[in-house]
C-alpha cells in the first residue's frame, strides 16, 4: 500500500518558492491501477518521484507498506528504489551502448545479481513485451514503440511490487501507445500496483482510479466503470430521433 | 443525411434492399440502426426522383431481387453533397451544456454534477479504446471511433473549464 500523509513539496526557484504540492493524502490499495492526471506544472511528476523515493517532502510523509520513506536510511531508500519500485519515463532512458537484454537485465546487474538469477527472468520479459526476437539488438534499431515496451520489461526484473509511469504514452504513436496500455493492464492483472502520471485522458480512462491534480492538490477523484458496451450503445450517427418539446 | 449515404453506398455497388442495410450498419459499426421499412421508402422516393434505377432479378424458388443502382442524376446529387464541406452550425445538441447553463442560472454548485459526468466520459473512453482494438473494424468505423473519442477528450477538458468558472459558486 502506498500512502501520502498531508505531503507538500516546494521548490526555490530564481529567490522564489514554488509550491509543486500543497497538502496532498492518498491513499494507493496494493494491486489498484492509479492514474495522476493534471496540466503541466499541476505536480504530477513530483507525485510520482516522492512515491519512488527519488525526491522527499518538505513536510507530511509518504509511506510504502506502512513504512514512512523519511526514517529509512540512504542505504535502505537505494533498495527501495531497486526492489519496491521499477520506473518507466516518457523518454524511455534505455542504455544506448547495451543490447535490449541488457538494458532489461540492468536493474539485476547494478543488484549484483548473478547471471543465473536473472537470466530466465529477462526472457520471460522479453516474450511478455513480444520482443525476444529481438534481444541482441541495440536501443536505437528499435521503434519508439519498441523501446517503451524494453524499458516496461527493465522496470519489471526485479519484480517489484510497484510500478511507476511517467507519461509512458507520451512520445508515441496511437498504436504504440495502445500496446503499452495493454502491457501495463496485464502488469496490474500480475498483481502490480501501477501508478501512471499522465495528461492523456485515453490512458487515463483504463485506471480504476483517476487523481487529478491542480497547482498541487488533490481537486477530484473518479472511478470510471467501463461496461465493455458495444459501439451502438455509446455512439449514435444517425439523424436526431425526433423528440417531443 | 441517410439520403446521401445510401446513394454513396449504391455508387460503390449496386445492391438490393436487404443488403443495403446490412451493409450501411456494417460501414457504421452500428451506430445508426436502420429498419427495412426505412430503407425500402427512402430507396422508392429516389427511384420517384431520378436518382437511382432499379433492375428486378428473377430467382430461384425466391421472390424476385430488386436491385437498385444509382442514375447520373444520382451521382451528380451525392458530389453536389460530398464534395463539399459542411457548412452548418456547430452541434452541441447534448443535455448537459445545458444542464450546466440552467444551474449556473440559478447559482447552484455543480461541482460534484461535473465530476459525475466526466466519470461518464471517462467510461465512455476506455469502452471506446477497447472497442477501437478489434480487428475487424471497418475503416470508416475506425475513423468515427477516433472522432468521438477526440469529442470526448474536449468534452473533458470543457468539464475543466466549467469547474474552474464556476470554482466561486462551489
Amino acid at each position: 500500500m502506498i500512502e501520502l500523509r498531508g505531503v507538500h513539496r516546494s521548490f526555490e526557484e530564481d529567490e522564489a518558492r514554488v509550491d509543486a504540492l500543497r497538502g496532498v493524502d492518498l491513499t494507493i490499495e496494493r494491486g489498484a491501477l492509479v492514474a495522476v492526471v493534471g496540466p503541466s506544472g499541476s505536480g504530477k511528476s513530483t507525485l510520482l518521484n516522492l512515491i519512488g523515493a527519488l525526491d522527499q517532502p518538505t513536510s507530511g510523509e509518504v509511506l510504502l507498506s506502512g513504512r514512512s520513506l523519511a526514517r529509512l536510511s540512504r542505504t535502505e531508500l537505494a533498495r527501495v528504489r531497486s526492489t519496491t519500485v521499477g520506473f518507466v519515463f516518457q523518454a524511455f532512458n534505455l542504455v544506448p551502448g547495451i543490447s535490449v537484454a541488457e538494458n532489461v537485465a540492468l536493474p539485476a546487474v547494478l543488484a549484483r545479481q548473478r547471471p543465473s538469477d536473472y537470466r530466465d527472468q529477462v526472457a520471460r520479459l522479453l516474450d511478455l513485451v513480444g520482443l525476444a526476437a529481438k534481444a541482441d539488438r541495440l536501443p536505437g534499431q528499435l521503434s519508439g514503440g519498441e523501446q517503451q515496451r524494453v524499458a516496461v520489461a527493465r522496470a519489471l526484473v526485479m519484480d517489484a511490487p510497484i510500478l511507476l509511469a511517467d507519461e509512458p504514452t507520451g512520445n508515441l504513436d496511437t498504436k504504440a501507445g495502445q500496446a503499452i496500455i495493454e502491457l501495463l493492464e496485464a502488469s496490474n492483472d500480475a498483481g502490480h500496483t501501477i501508478v501512471l502520471v499522465t495528461h492523456d485522458m485515453r490512458l487515463a480512462s483504463r485506471a480504476q482510479r483517476i487523481v487529478h491534480l491542480r497547482d498541487g492538490e488533490i481537486t477530484n477523484v473518479t472511478c470510471p466503470s467501463p461496461r465493455d458496451r458495444r459501439l451502438e450503445e455509446i455512439l449514435e450517427v444517425g439523424d436526431p430521433a425526433p423528440r417531443r418539446y | 443525411m441517410l439520403k446521401f449515404v445510401l446513394l454513396g453506398l449504391l455508387d460503390a455497388e449496386p445492391r438490393y434492399g436487404y443488403e443495403l442495410k446490412a451493409v450501411f450498419e456494417q460501414f457504421l459499426g452500428g451506430t445508426w440502426p436502420l429498419n427495412i421499412g426505412q430503407v425500402y421508402t427512402v430507396l422508392a422516393r429516389l427511384e420517384r426522383e431520378g436518382l437511382v434505377e432499379c433492375q428486378v432479378v428473377p430467382q430461384d424458388l425466391l421472390p424476385d431481387r430488386k436491385v437498385y443502382a444509382l442514375t447520373d442524376a444520382g451521382r451528380l446529387e451525392l458530389r453536389a453533397w460530398a464534395d463539399h464541406p459542411d457548412t452548418g452550425p456547430v452541434s452541441l445538441r447534448d443535455p448537459f451544456f445545458l444542464k450546466i447553463a440552467v444551474r449556473s442560472l440559478n447559482g447552484e454548485g455543480s461541482r460534484e454534477l461535473i465530476n459525475r459526468q466526466r466519470e461518464q466520459h471517462l467510461s465512455a473512453l476506455a469502452d471506446l479504446g477497447r472497442l477501437q482494438l478489434e480487428a475487424n473494424l471497418h475503416p470508416a468505423t475506425g475513423l468515427l471511433l477516433e472522432g468521438a473519442m477526440l469529442r470526448l477528450e474536449a468534452d473533458l477538458k470543457w468539464l475543466d473549464t466549467c469547474e474552474d468558472r464556476l470554482k466561486d459558486v462551489t
